[in-house]
């Protein structure tokens, strides 16, 4: 039983933004990050072994933070903080063990399409034995090369929708190494955005109204809880729905109360198990 | 409207470009380093410094003498051999290094344990032989090693070298059932063939340096209807480093290969074992005592390290496969057994047995395992990309053949410095490598009397961090262990007897440049435990933190810790790092506190540790034995 990923209508978004930001309405309840919603990256062998997986943290703006690499039975190798610059870019990376000592340091360099990267321990060896250099040579797809030599390819694959589905990590020929495969529940909270363009009236009524919708998909029949909660954890209100069939659902979780402006958590529960989180910001 | 529509077309436009939200911010969260530093810290791909080598640990023939299959720790996967064609026919991948492996009667599954220093936690995957593909992986102790299965088939049991316990795993249900606690680091293991009895090696001594009328690993024998140890048989006195057991075919006796350290005397010489002596004990089964332990060696001529142990098709011949010396000795096994049973101590006795062995030199490098299909012999080589089959027809000569893994790969320095670690050609006779007190670069619980000016007994020292926390010895006598006057180049003239050159040296200032520590058993699926978050509080309230300031947890300052030394008139010793703390017993540079709770307590030591209650003093010891 899964939550199956669905990427927020960015449309939907843009379009309850433009219209409220025109008009200078009410309401506008939007899915917070919309380059986030990236959970999970499990990382396999190309003969399915499961290798690692890697957990993301994001700030109260939607801004990644850091990521957390796991074995893959959970056992923790280490936390990695970013470190960016005023613009936004990532400069380094500080990758530290269970007792917050550094592992390594990752400095990255960004420049056009190529990204140079030197990770150096807490001795200050560097432990890659040389700089990588990582080049984008199409879109998605990068060649990581070391002095001078391509040693390895890389490849993100997207579904139409523009999900990432997964990314191939390949030897210069192409023949498959690794491969990753990503995790966007957070992406399947979509706060108030059920139509797609060019319905959006009913979800602007129901914005105006105080309504919060929260929408999902579901792969089988599933028991759902959805819960609202403030920043500090406070329960705000919740829904629950059993045996939902399989499809797209929507929840009110606002229980008609005239919500705050504010940003919110919503925890969504399926079948008493499988717990997925994200932000929704309500601007009014 | 036009205004809207002029706004839509222009976030169309910047979405199509990127520039807002989709490809390039999944782009930024997932960046296209992501993997290749993930894949490259987990050891999975090579880069510039790290070669992917194949390091072969460990071999077993199938049951109908067709393939072989050889564990390949570093490249995390099993190789398949078509004993007819001498190549490999399959690989298979494993989601961690390799330890050791076993199959079922009918060959049809193999039983695989992984761990790794990064990731301790064992598993045995049990993999369908003929597709390779991994049907289910079962969890068990920290380093599980060595597999042995039931002759029933039905029970499997790992050693956990990191647990010091035995897990026994009911193979049908494909999970472990009990653990048994066995002596330190159990490494090798071997049953009956009744199923009545699992012999344990364990692979460094349990106790305090100091007791050296006893000081010894031993072997354990396991009942395995009760699951308990029935016999702790002790080995001579400064055994250690069994890495190797296997069972005569009757079920009487258990051969286990190992080292005696005669730590006793100072280190003046290595002729004859004066230091180190390589042996192999005989245990006797049945009444759980040792019927004798002969040395390997000869007089004039060293043979370091021996380690996989096993005896011909026909039970004529026993052979071992030499670490060090990258050599397998072929000794005639009812002889060996007649004399054992009829001479009293043979551990440093070199005649008795000259007449029935002899030495092969493998063209591997650094032999670990080895196998049996009748009378060939199939041995690994941890630095080799290849294997050796010998045909063993005798004393009187063997034939070699090579059969390649993969394509070699070149050396890096820290390889070769790996290499050099264990090479007992750069050792004088070859009696010993820096590995016979370093096994696996970490001590060997005995206290040395060096062959340096006015030197005492003191403990052995951890070889990790000792390039990053100088002095690297507990008088400071070798300040640092790089350059000329290094204790890596010093330890080699005065311990291996010979001048070490450039090429032996630089090498190996780099491997120790790129030691780093192992998992610790004691972290919480690799974290610290509750007990240990109260004893990190505890660590710095009482001032441990002082002297064992992370991240090194030492300040390589001098200090009296408090420790007393019948043999030394110095108070003021080298503070030690406290990483792997959980793996360097017996500690204080006299090695006289085999537990770390202790020495923590002493009122010298700390005044404030040693007002701690119980509690306090358990959570910092379980913060201590975490890091």
């Amino acid at each position: 039983m899964k939550l199956q990923a669905t990427r927020p209508s960015l449309k939907d978004v843009v379009m309850i933004k433009k219209i409220f930001g025109i008009v200078g309405l009410a309401a506008i309840l939007c899915v917070q990050a919309f380059g986030g919603g990236i959970d999970r990256v499990d990382i396999f062998d190309n003969a399915g072994n499961h290798l690692l997986f890697i957990t993301f943290d994001y700030d109260s703006e939607g801004n990644n933070t850091g990521r957390t690499v796991y074995a893959s039975d959970s056992t923790f190798l280490r936390y990695t903080s970013i470190v960016k610059d005023g613009n936004g870019n990532v400069t380094s990376e500080n990758s530290v063990d269970y007792d917050d000592n550094t592992l390594f340091k990752t400095s990255i360099g960004l420049q056009n399409d190529k990204t140079s990267l030197s990770i150096k321990d807490k001795f200050d060896m560097e432990i890659l034995g040389a700089p990588i250099s990582i080049d984008k040579s199409s879109v998605g797809e990068y060649s990581v090369s070391q002095s001078g030599s391509m040693i390895y390819k890389q490849k993100y694959e997207y579904t139409n929708d523009g999900m990432l589905k997964r990314i191939n990590y390949t030897d210069p020929s192409g023949i498959p190494l690794y491969y990753a495969t990503i995790s966007q529940s957070t992406g399947t909270i979509q706060g108030g955005i059920q139509k797609v363009h060019p319905q959006l009236a009913p979800v602007f009524r129901a914005v105006s109204n105080g309504k919060l919708l929260v929408s999902f998909t579901v792969v089988t029949l599933s028991d759902v809880k959805v819960e609202l909660f403030t920043l500090s954890g406070g329960l705000i209100s919740k829904a629950t729905a059993s045996s939902l069939a399989a499809g797209r659902r929507t929840l009110e979780v606002s229980q008609n109360r005239q919500l705050r402006a504010g940003t919110y958590i919503a925890r969504i529960s399926v079948n008493n198990s499988q717990v997925y989180h994200d932000r929704l910001m309500l601007v009014r | 409207m036009k205004t809207t529509k002029l706004v839509e077309t222009f976030f169309w436009g910047l979405c199509a470009a990127g520039l807002v939200f989709g490809q390039s911010d999944i782009e930024k969260i997932i960046p296209p380093h992501l993997l290749t530093e993930a894949l490259s810290i987990n050891g999975d791909i090579e880069v510039k410094s790290k070669p992917k080598y194949l390091s072969p640990n460990d071999i077993v023939a199938s049951p109908d003498n067709m393939k072989l299959y050889v564990t390949e720790q570093t490249a995390k996967r099993v190789a398949r051999i078509d004993i007819a064609t001498k190549s490999v026919d399959k690989t298979i991948l494993l989601p961690n290094e390799p330890t050791g492996v076993t199959i079922n009667k009918d060959g049809t599954k193999l039983y695989v344990t992984i761990g790794s220093e990064r990731w301790s936690q064992g598993y045995v995957c049990e993999i369908d032989a003929s597709s390779g593909k991994i049907i289910r992986r079962i969890a068990v102790g920290n380093m599980a090693r060595s597999p042995v299965l039931a002759p029933s088939g039905d029970i499997l049991y790992t050693c956990n070298w990191f647990s010091n316990d035995v897990s026994v795993i009911d193979v049908a249900a494909g999970r472990e059932i009990a653990r048994i606690p066995v002596t330190r680091e159990p490494y090798a293991a071997a049953i009956t063939p009744d199923g009545k009895t699992l012999a344990v090696t364990n692979s460094l001594p349990d106790q305090k340096a100091t007791d050296t009328v006893t000081l010894a690993c031993k072997v354990a024998l396991v009942n395995t209807d009760t699951r308990t140890v029935r016999a702790q048989v002790p080995l001579p006195v400064g055994s250690h480093s069994l890495f190797g057991i296997c069972i005569t075919a009757d079920g009487k006796f258990a051969l286990a290969t190992h080292l005696i350290g005669r730590f006793n005397i100072p280190a003046t010489m290595l002729s004859n074992g004066w230091v180190h002596s390589n042996n192999l004990a005989i245990v006797d089964i049945e009444n759980g005592k040792l019927t004798n332990d002969v040395e390997l060696d000869l007089a004039n001529q060293g043979c370091a390290n021996p380690w996989g142990v096993t005896f011909t098709g026909d039970n004529k011949y026993l052979c071992i496969a030499h670490m060090g010396t990258s050599e397998m000795s072929i000794i005639q096994l009812p002889e060996l057994l007649d004399i054992a049973q009829k001479t009293p101590d043979l551990s440093h006795e070199f005649n008795a047995t000259y007449s029935i062995k002899t030495k092969v030199k493998l063209s591997v490098e650094g032999p670990r395992a080895l196998t049996a299909v009748n009378n060939k012999i199939y041995v690994t080589g941890y630095f080799s990309d290849f294997i050796n089959a010998v045909t063993v027809t005798g004393l009187n000569g063997a034939t070699i053949e090579k059969i390649d893994l993969g394509p070699e790969k070149t050396f890096t320095s820290e390889r070769q410095g790996e290499r050099n670690f264990s090479d007992a050609s750069i050792c004088f006779q070859k009696w010993q490598t820096c590995f016979s007190c370093h096994p696996f670069t970490r001590p060997d619980a005995i206290n040395w009397i060096l062959n340096t000016t006015n030197s005492t007994p003191k403990n052995a020292k951890s070889m990790l961090y000792a390039w990053w926390t100088p002095p690297t010895s507990w008088a400071a006598k070798r300040p640092h262990a790089g350059g000329p006057d290094g204790s890596i180049r010093s330890g080699i003239s005065a311990e291996l007897f010979v001048m070490p050159t450039e090429d032996v040296g630089v090498p190996l200032d780099t491997f120790f440049m790129w030691m780093r520590p192992a998992m610790s058993p004691h972290l919480d699926k690799g974290k610290l435990s509750e007990s240990a978050k109260r004893g990190k509080e505890i660590f710095s309230k009482v001032g441990c933190k002082y002297c064992h300031p992370a991240p090194l947890y030492t300040d390589m300052k001098f200090h009296n810790a408090g420790v007393e030394d019948p043999w030394d008139a110095n108070t003021d010793w080298d503070t030690p790092s406290l990483i792997e703390a959980w793996r360097t017993s017996p500690f204080g540079h006299t090695g006289s506190y085999d537990k770390i709770e202790d020495i923590i307590k002493l009122r010298t030591h700390s005044l404030g540790a040693s007002n701690l209650t119980t509690q306090e003093l358990d959570d910092l010891v379980k913060y201590v034995l975490s890091l």
